[in-house]
């Protein structure tokens, strides 16, 4: 057992001294004043400030490697077909990655890794640990798989003029017409298994999550309207243009939205309406909101910036640090298991110096399941 | 016809080496040991002149005769370019046993070797097991056909495709692609059952199908190209996932995944560590792999991948795998017994012991030094060349 000896912990939203107990990876007890046996190894937090782990739902680190991956480490869009539902993120990602490490120096220590959205039905996503070596022993078991779907301009851009897909009608349609195909799969009572289909019949009984890639207002209708049409559990990714109009994004509400990255070119139609504003927006407005970097459109040791920038619209600081820990836990739905300091929880840990929103404080020390495995220094 | 070689130290490779004497009986060897017992009605007697006689080298994976060295274009048969898919090919239709590679392998001591298809596709083809004959002609030199299935993950499918547009483009897709091949298997698999159950004709067979059905059904098993340590794991998690024999090639990234391999019990052929550093996959290539292999006491074998790094030479990339550490027994057994258990030959093939082929060569020094030659071969019969 570990004994994290009074450390200013950001516990039940607000910061109070306690001792957090960590037993196997989770924590056993946090409370002040715990009293260390023989049995406890004790390290003494007095100076630091620990933050529940940060979490990135949505990035592409390990499949689209940094620094000198190139070709050869570039495996995030399955470019073969506009609908690829049946690749796994989990087959190409590459745990050594420098995009991996520098998340969790960072204090990132849970990140979801999806395919790219070049492709309209991308193919699975999955949650991993930021520290490891076997990427099958840093996958983070979620209770529903994760679909990465994309709609409007990128699918339209990467597919133009390939003769399967043209225009954004194009991707409605190829949506439409492969959960049709997924449906009558289901139906069938002699059938060949079809691993695009069982990927596809997954959203449409609910065992997985589509995560779907979108930018401007006109696709954020259309995925809404093809969601209901076939009942399926979704999330905003991206959603640049959700704030621009209330009405739509009232309706919205129960569906959860990933923002970001926002300290990027508005370089595009798809981009026109970046804006940290939307945070601001989409927040009183009553969304629980989660921040994304994208990664490594921003990588990871950058991520905090958003965090800083954010900070500049004098919101809640409560509710910003929500979009870095338990408002992505729950994205991923795994609000039980990781996202704040909490008995039971994985002892996930990012430990500074002082406060996160001080430009010049440093991520001493990250903790994965109570394990240091890495900080800035 | 009963042979006697007499004055050699003999390299069994189940046993320390020693010398003596080898009775050959038809083909077969009959006793190895100090003074031979049997030793009367002898035919001939060959003075090994204190030589040392080792099995032949097996090089287990390699491409010889499909891509004859100085033939160019008309002659590269490594690769079914046409589909990602093409478990119906096999290496044993594009073979070239004129291929000048052949005798000059057999002068490196290497005699036996498994012929794969190359690594442009995610499922390639099967392959087939020959030895050095000097007859250059098919039948004379096959061992076994169709003994495993070739696949590849890392960049070769994906550079190969994303030229072609076709899937795969990425690693997700290359796996995807050998899980969809194996799933159409068990749909096909339950097709025949379901024939079988209505007494009709099966009349949908599919050559395709058919290989992957041998894999399913552990015949055979899936050799796997992989360097780098995630794809070396995806491959782990397919064999996982479908309960399948596997044999890792390259393996380049051994050492960072060395407790994994270990705990799935998978043979690897480490090589060619001798070339040079071509792709980002290469990049962490180490002679040390060899090294950690023996030290870790997995089953493994040094392989050419010819014309890569030529068979000839095999011996020396051994030899330099002591350079870094290695044992000079352990290496040994990497060009002979090991690779022999990985192929399934090791009943006939790859150690001087009772019962096993007289597929030997007598070598004038070690062959890991580059200046010692091999003076003959059982093959070619004991005249010196």
């Amino acid at each position: 057992m570990i004994l994290f000896k009074n450390g200013k912990c950001w516990y039940e939203g607000e910061f109070k001294k306690l001792d957090i107990l960590v037993q196997d990876g989770r924590i056993k007890e946090i409370a002040s004043g715990i009293n260390p046996d023989e049995t406890m190894e004790q390290i003494d937090m007095d100076q630091k400030t620990i933050y529940p782990g940060f979490i990135d739902p949505h990035t592409h680190v390990g499949v689209f490697e940094e620094k000198a991956g190139g070709f050869a480490g570039n495996d995030v869009n399955e470019t073969s077909s506009p609908v690829t539902a049946g690749v796994r993120a989990l087959d190409g990602l590459n745990p050594l990655d420098p995009g991996i490490m520098e998340a969790r120096n960072a204090g990132y220590t849970t990140v979801c890794v999806l395919p790219g959205s070049a492709n309209v039905i991308g193919g699975e996503g999955v949650v991993i640990k930021t520290a490891g070596t076997v990427a099958d022993e840093m996958v983070v078991k979620t209770p529903k798989k994760i679909v990465k779907m994309a709609f409007g301009r990128n699918p339209q851009w990467h597919w133009g003029g390939r003769k399967t897909l043209y225009t954004r009608l194009q991707v409605a349609a190829l949506v439409r017409d492969n959960l049709n195909k997924a449906k009558d799969y289901m139906n069938k009572e002699e059938k060949e298994y079809d691993y695009n289909m069982e990927v596809l019949s997954g959203l449409l009984k609910k065992e997985s999550v589509a995560r779907v890639h979108v930018a401007n207002l006109e696709d954020i209708e259309t995925i809404k309207r093809i969601m209901e049409e076939y009942d399926i559990l979704y999330t905003l990714d991206h959603a640049t243009a959700l704030h621009t109009d209330k009405e739509v994004a009232e309706s919205l509400k129960d569906v959860p939205v990933i923002l970001g990255p926002l300290n990027v070119a508005g370089k595009s139609y798809q981009t026109y309406d970046l804006t940290f504003k939307s945070v601001q927006i989409l927040n009183e407005l009553g969304f629980k909101l989660s921040m994304m970097t994208d990664a490594p459109v921003i990588p990871l040791n950058y991520g905090i910036i958003q965090m800083w920038l954010i900070d500049k619209l004098r919101m809640d600081r409560k509710n910003i640090l929500d979009m870095f820990t338990i408002n992505p836990a729950k994205v991923l739905g795994l609000e039980d298991e990781i996202g704040s300091l909490e008995k039971g929880k994985y002892a996930d840990f990012a430990v500074t110096d002082g406060d996160i929103f001080d430009v010049n404080t440093s991520i001493r020390d990250t903790y994965i399941a109570g394990v240091s495995v890495g900080g800035e220094s | 016809m009963r042979t006697l070689i007499t004055n050699v130290v003999v390299h069994t490779m189940t046993s320390e080496p020693f010398k003596g004497e080898v009775l050959i009986e038809n083909g077969v060897i009959k006793e190895a040991g100090y003074k031979v017992k049997n030793s009367e009605k002898i035919d001939e007697t060959i003075d090994g002149k204190g030589g040392m006689l080792m099995p032949g080298f097996i090089d287990a994976h390699s491409h010889i005769g499909l891509n004859p060295d100085g033939q160019g274009y008309e002659y590269d048969d490594v690769n079914e370019y046409s589909d990602p898919v093409t478990s119906n090919v096999r290496s044993l239709d594009g073979f070239t046993p004129t291929d000048i590679s052949i005798p000059e392998a057999a002068k490196g001591g290497v005699m036996i070797y498994c012929v794969l298809t190359g690594s442009a596709n995610p499922v390639g083809g099967l392959s087939f097991i020959a030895k050095y004959s000097k007859k250059k002609n098919v039948k004379e030199m096959l061992i076994r056909e169709d003994n495993g299935l070739k696949m590849a993950t890392g960049e070769n499918p994906k550079r190969v495709y994303s030229e072609q547009k076709k899937m795969p483009v990425t690693r997700m897709g290359t796996a995807a692609v050998i899980r969809k091949f194996f799933f159409d298997a068990k749909n096909y698999i339950e097709k025949v059952k379901k024939a079988e159950k209505e007494g009709k004709p099966f009349t949908e067979h599919d050559s395709k199908m058919e290989a992957a059905v041998m894999v399913l059904n552990k015949q055979i098993p899936a050799r796997v190209h992989c360097h780098r340590a995630e794809d070396i794991l995806t491959a782990i998690r397919i064999k996982k996932e479908f309960d399948i024999d596997m044999v890792i090639e390259h393996c380049t990234e051994y050492i960072k995944v060395k407790d994994e391999i270990k705990e799935a019990g998978i043979p690897i052929l480490l090589g060619p560590i001798m070339s040079s550093r071509s792709k980002v996959e290469l990049r962490d290539m180490t002679f040390n792999s060899y090294r950690v292999a023996l030290e870790e006491g997995i089953l493994f074998g040094c392989m050419s991948d010819h014309p890569v790094f030529p068979s000839e030479v095999l011996r020396l990339q051994a030899g330099m795998a002591c350079n870094y550490g290695a044992d000079e027994a352990g290496m040994l057994k990497s060009l002979t017994i090991m690779p022999a258990k990985i192929l399934g030959i090791d009943d006939e093939y790859g150690s001087i012991e009772e019962g096993k082929k007289a597929n030997l060569c007598l070598w004038n020094g070690h062959p890991f030094d580059a200046r010692s030659k091999t003076i003959w071969n059982s093959v070619d019969g004991f005249l010196e060349v």
